[in-house]
């Protein structure tokens, strides 16, 4: 008896596919530990605030997580906005039957540490716990937001100049001849402008901002993944079983996706971690240049600058580039995991 | 005088989980001036153990449990790296299969034969030059003095091979290894390779360790024996016992699995079954799963030792004189004779092909102005019938590839007309609706079956893709019944639709080919070089795979190949190509009986044969000439042994050179020739 094709939507080779993923445990976990860093920057305001998430008081219920509550609300006499660090409003919301329920880090990414005995940058303490930077802001709190930043930044910029460079790249390869000879000399044309000074130029005619930048990245790195996919397509258009796949019928765009491209994933996949890391120090260029992001937003590489110029204070280079070096070994983890999971040559 | 003495040699390798017992106790001694053959299949160990005489492994991860390899009454395995460096080239050389990987791309040719001698012998470099161009002379090398000073790249296939054999040659060494060196050849050039080998050997008075799958080969060349099976000595003798009277099973099976030009037309006998890989360890006879004599005894225990009379050495039990075997008396194999399939009267071709021409552009200057053309494909008119093959043969670069692959669309045609199934459309210029159709009823097989299965599709997959394209109405259920159905039919087990095809030996992934191409029930095959690739034993598999499947759905083959013998066995009908031209065209039986054209009598005369007596056959000499600046007249004149003879009796061979004769009819087949009537 002939076991019968399973009746599942995912495919038995999908299926297979992910058990490999899952028994490469260096990978998988790297999978795990980035999915819970990813989680918890994107909701960074429930883990590091300086107001509370909830509040009870006087029999009511306060969110100011969402809403904006002024001082007055919660006993106090100003018609502002609360300061939930403030000793008298933190008296009032948690004596008596009235209590709060606070993030894990009682610091927002511009929330400056008022303490007058402290100067700035101040070391890790229990108050904060990777230390301040040389605003009183907490270290702890600027690298949460700042990697949903600059990894954000990061994953965005690559993916989209990925994507136009495989795109690029097939063709010019696949097609070869004419098409290739055209589109390579307009390249090499859009190549030898420099980029700098272009981005200088563009910065002062358009607002500058995140989106703006990610466009720019993108216009002047894609074509590093296009130099490969093109030369990896050259080579695969006249393998036996793509001209067997024409014989076929297979139509061009489906053996350049299904036949040529996952043959050729090796050479991409293998940048994608050190192309993310790039980016997020191309930000920090930037931010160098004063095209980066503005502050109070925080970033890896506003903190970078910092370090830079505190070098007593350790803790600012130390975990910021702890977790510049988490971030790369955790994505080049994955990366390496997926290439492995998708060859089946490793995993059968 | 013994040069070399291999006594119970062991190369095992290390990987992660397992031992590779690649050569597990070999021991053969060689004497000056005599050539040994090593045959067997592939994964039999032949070249793990010529490399390991030569000591080529890396020292991490391989080991010689037990051995020795006695140079002289020195044991090579003894040596430091340095000694192994003064033998190596000096003493003990060797040739490649691979002549395109075996020269060194960015070195001149006269460099690369002088290096051994500057190094070995402290030859001055002009000395050494010298040297080497007497050597390019005796390989028979035409203008030796202008190959001496150009790139290997600029060399066919057969002059690198002599240049190699040059190389090997410089020091005048004591033993020669030629590791499969003709089978990237030709027959033509083969031929003339091993007439040099051998003249070479007998005039330095070498020993030759000559490693190979092809009997015909043996035969001609060498003087004794060796048989191996994983990695085990099976059979020794001379060439005349173990060829004409082989001993043990596998010999037999593997000597009728030879398909020759002159055995009748019959299924050959295959052998089934595969060799097992090197770390696989079994108790008894490593060959017991596929023989027919097999009985508990070859189950259990060690590996036969070896039973020897009168020089003749075999580990099998069936020759243990104490305690003989008697041979299972295996149900008379009936030898299918193949019927010859006639063409009914008024029959209509699925197939016609009209003047194709498949013509490359060769551009020049900035301008990319086209300045010639070479012409891959000249002119070509075919039929093919239902049920029959047609098979084109011609040596590498005579178009072949190209015509097959132009009829099927994957190389765009100049100019011609091809017609499926006599219905109006020019499938040459068919619109993409049309070619779509025809997609569906023309299939392809190429020769690698490791470049011909994307490695990142499971079987499943593989097969699938052409069903989703042409069987859209069917589900998936469906869809995979007709994958099982057809694994099947190609003689492998349904559940291997979920593996993958790095997971299967050549022959294997070869069947999955051939079931990539039949489930869409096409009703033409263009077989490119189809068994090319695999061992004899396999090829013979696979061939009678492919009759079957014939037979049984009424497939037209288109069958190209260089292989004379396989034709035999296959063709109904046969063309011979020469620079994009046929030269002859007709019945199979007919051209391989009496082939007319003189450049088919030296093809036919080339094949090796296992016949007693066979002598090294009178070479056709020369390369095929390059396409971009073709010979005038008769293409093949400058090498044609018709136009020699006519030259030095007088007869006036002017027309040959002067103008491109005619495909005209001559008795039953069509020969294209000035002089049909002349006999070499």
């Amino acid at each position: 008896m002939v076991k019968k094709l399973p009746k599942s939507k995912i495919s038995p080779e999908t299926w297979r596919k992910l058990v490999a993923f899952k028994r490469r445990r260096l990978g998988f976990y790297s999978f795990i530990l980035l999915s819970v860093l990813v989680v918890m920057s994107t909701g960074a305001e429930l883990i590091s605030n300086d107001k509370p998430i909830l509040i009870r008081y006087n029999k009511e219920w306060f969110v100011p997580l969402i809403k904006t509550y002024t001082d007055k609300d919660l006993g106090g006499i100003f018609d502002t906005e609360a300061d939930y660090h403030d000793p008298d409003t933190m008296q009032a919301i948690s004596s008596g039957e009235n209590w709060a329920i606070w993030p894990m880090n009682r610091w927002s990414y511009k929330t400056i540490n008022q303490n007058p005995n402290l100067q700035h940058p101040s070391p890790p303490s229990i108050y904060n716990y990777f230390g301040t930077d040389d605003r009183g802001r907490d270290v702890f709190a600027r690298l949460l937001y700042g990697i949903r930043v600059s990894v954000g930044f990061g994953v965005a910029g690559v993916l989209i100049y990925t994507l136009i460079g495989v795109i690029i790249g097939a063709i010019q390869g696949y097609f070869g001849g004419l098409v290739d000879l055209t589109m390579q000399r307009l390249i090499e044309i859009w190549d030898s402008m420099p980029y700098l000074y272009m981005l200088i130029i563009l910065a002062s005619i358009l607002e500058p901002g995140l989106g703006v930048l990610l466009i720019l990245l993108a216009l002047f790195n894609w074509t590093r993944v296009q130099e490969y996919v093109r030369v990896d397509f050259f080579k695969a258009r006249n393998l036996d079983y793509v001209k067997a796949a024409k014989a076929l019928g297979v139509s061009e765009v489906g053996i350049m996706l299904r036949h040529i491209l996952p043959n050729s994933l090796t050479n991409i996949i293998i940048r994608l971690p050190f192309a993310v890391i790039g980016t997020i120090e191309a930000l920090v260029s930037l931010d160098y240049l004063g095209f980066g992001v503005q502050s109070p937003t925080p970033s890896l590489g506003e903190l970078f600058k910092q370090a830079q110029s505190h070098l007593e204070a350790w803790w600012l280079l130390a975990f910021t580039g702890g977790t510049l070096l988490l971030l790369t070994l955790l994505v080049t983890n994955i990366g390496f995991t997926v290439l492995d999971t998708l060859d089946p040559r490793r995993n059968t | 005088m013994t040069v070399l003495h291999v006594n119970n040699l062991k190369t095992w390798f290390q990987t992660s989980d397992a031992t590779a017992k690649a050569v597990d106790g070999v021991s053969f001694m060689i004497d000056k001036g005599k050539t040994l053959a090593i045959v067997g299949e592939s994964g039999c160990g032949k070249t793990v153990l010529a490399t390991s005489v030569m000591r080529l492994f890396r020292r991490s991860g391989v080991s010689h449990p037990t051995g020795q390899i006695l140079f002289r009454n020195q044991d090579l395995l003894t040596f430091s790296e340095a000694e192994m460096q003064a033998v190596r080239g000096r003493h003990i050389a060797m040739i490649f299969q691979e002549p395109m990987a075996a020269l060194n791309p960015v070195m001149k040719i006269a460099d690369q034969i002088a290096e051994p001698m500057i190094k070995h012998l402290k030859a001055s470099p002009d000395a050494a030059r010298r040297r080497a161009l007497e050597l390019l002379e005796q390989l028979g090398v035409p203008a030796p003095d202008r190959v001496m000073d150009t790139w290997p790249h600029t060399l066919s296939g057969g002059m690198r091979q002599r240049v190699a054999i040059a190389m090997a040659l410089s020091c005048k060494p004591d033993i020669l290894i030629a590791d499969e060196p003709t089978t990237a050849l030709d027959v033509t050039v083969q031929a003339q390779i091993l007439r040099i080998i051998k003249d070479l050997q007998k005039s330095m008075g070498m020993a030759t360790i000559l490693i190979t799958h092809d009997l015909g080969v043996v035969n001609e060349i060498a003087d004794d024996v060796m048989v191996m099976y994983s990695g085990r000595m099976i059979e020794k003798g001379t060439v005349d016992k173990v060829l004409f009277s082989p001993k043990h099973p596998y010999t037999e099976k593997l000597i009728a699995a030879v398909p020759a030009v002159d055995k009748p037309k019959q299924k050959l006998a295959a052998i089934e079954g595969q060799v097992q890989p090197a770390t696989t360890s079994f108790p008894g006879c490593r060959f017991a799963d596929r023989c027919e004599h097999v009985t508990d005894r070859c189950r259990s225990g060690e590996h036969p030792v070896i039973f020897s009379a009168d020089g003749h050495d075999v580990a099998c039990y069936l020759f243990d004189q104490s305690n003989p075997l008697t041979r299972r008396r295996v149900t008379s194999e009936k030898k299918t004779l193949l019927a010859n399939k006639s063409t009914p009267a008024g029959q209509a071709p699925i197939l016609e092909v009209k003047d194709l021409k498949t013509w490359f552009p060769v551009q020049a200057g900035i301008l990319r102005r086209t300045v010639a053309n070479v012409k891959a494909v000249d002119d070509i008119s075919l039929t093919v019938h239902p049920g029959q093959t047609l098979a084109i043969v011609g040596e590498s670069g005579c178009g072949k590839s190209t015509l097959g692959q132009s009829i099927l669309r994957l190389v765009k045609a100049t100019s011609g007309r091809a017609h499926l199934n006599g219905e109006p459309t020019n499938i040459l210029e068919a619109n993409r609706r049309e070619l779509q159709l025809m997609r569906r009823q023309m299939q392809i097989i190429f020769q690698d079956p490791f470049a011909s299965l994307n490695p990142r599709f499971s079987v499943r997959e593989i097969i699938d893709e052409g069903l989703q394209i042409h069987e859209k109405k069917l589900s998936a259920e469906e869809r995979d019944q007709r994958i099982s159905d057809v694994l099947q039919e190609v003689g492998l087990n349904a559940e291997s639709r979920f593996r993958y095809p790095h997971e299967f030996s050549g022959g294997q992934r070869q069947r999955i080919a051939i079931a990539r191409a039949i489930v869409l029930r096409p009703k033409i095959l263009v077989l490119d070089e189809a068994t090319s690739a695999l061992d004899v034993s396999i090829q013979a598999q696979v061939l009678n795979l492919l009759q079957d499947i014939q037979a049984k759905y009424q497939l037209a083959y288109i069958f190209i190949t260089h292989n004379l013998g396989v034709v035999r066995y296959v063709a109904d009908h046969v063309a011979v190509m020469y620079l994009g031209k046929i030269l002859e065209y007709g019945a199979a039986d007919d051209i391989l009986t009496n082939p007319r054209h003189p450049y088919t009598q030296k093809l036919l005369g080339s094949v090796p044969q296992i016949k007693k007596g066979a002598t090294l056959p009178e070479p056709l000499m020369g390369d095929v000439p390059s396409p971009m600046n073709p010979p005038s007249g008769c293409q093949f004149h400058p090498r044609c042994p018709l136009k020699k003879k006519m030259d030095t009796t007088g007869k006036d061979a002017s027309p040959c050179a002067g103008k491109l004769p005619d495909l005209k009819e001559k008795g039953p087949n069509l020969i294209r020739c000035h002089f049909p009537d002349d006999k070499i």
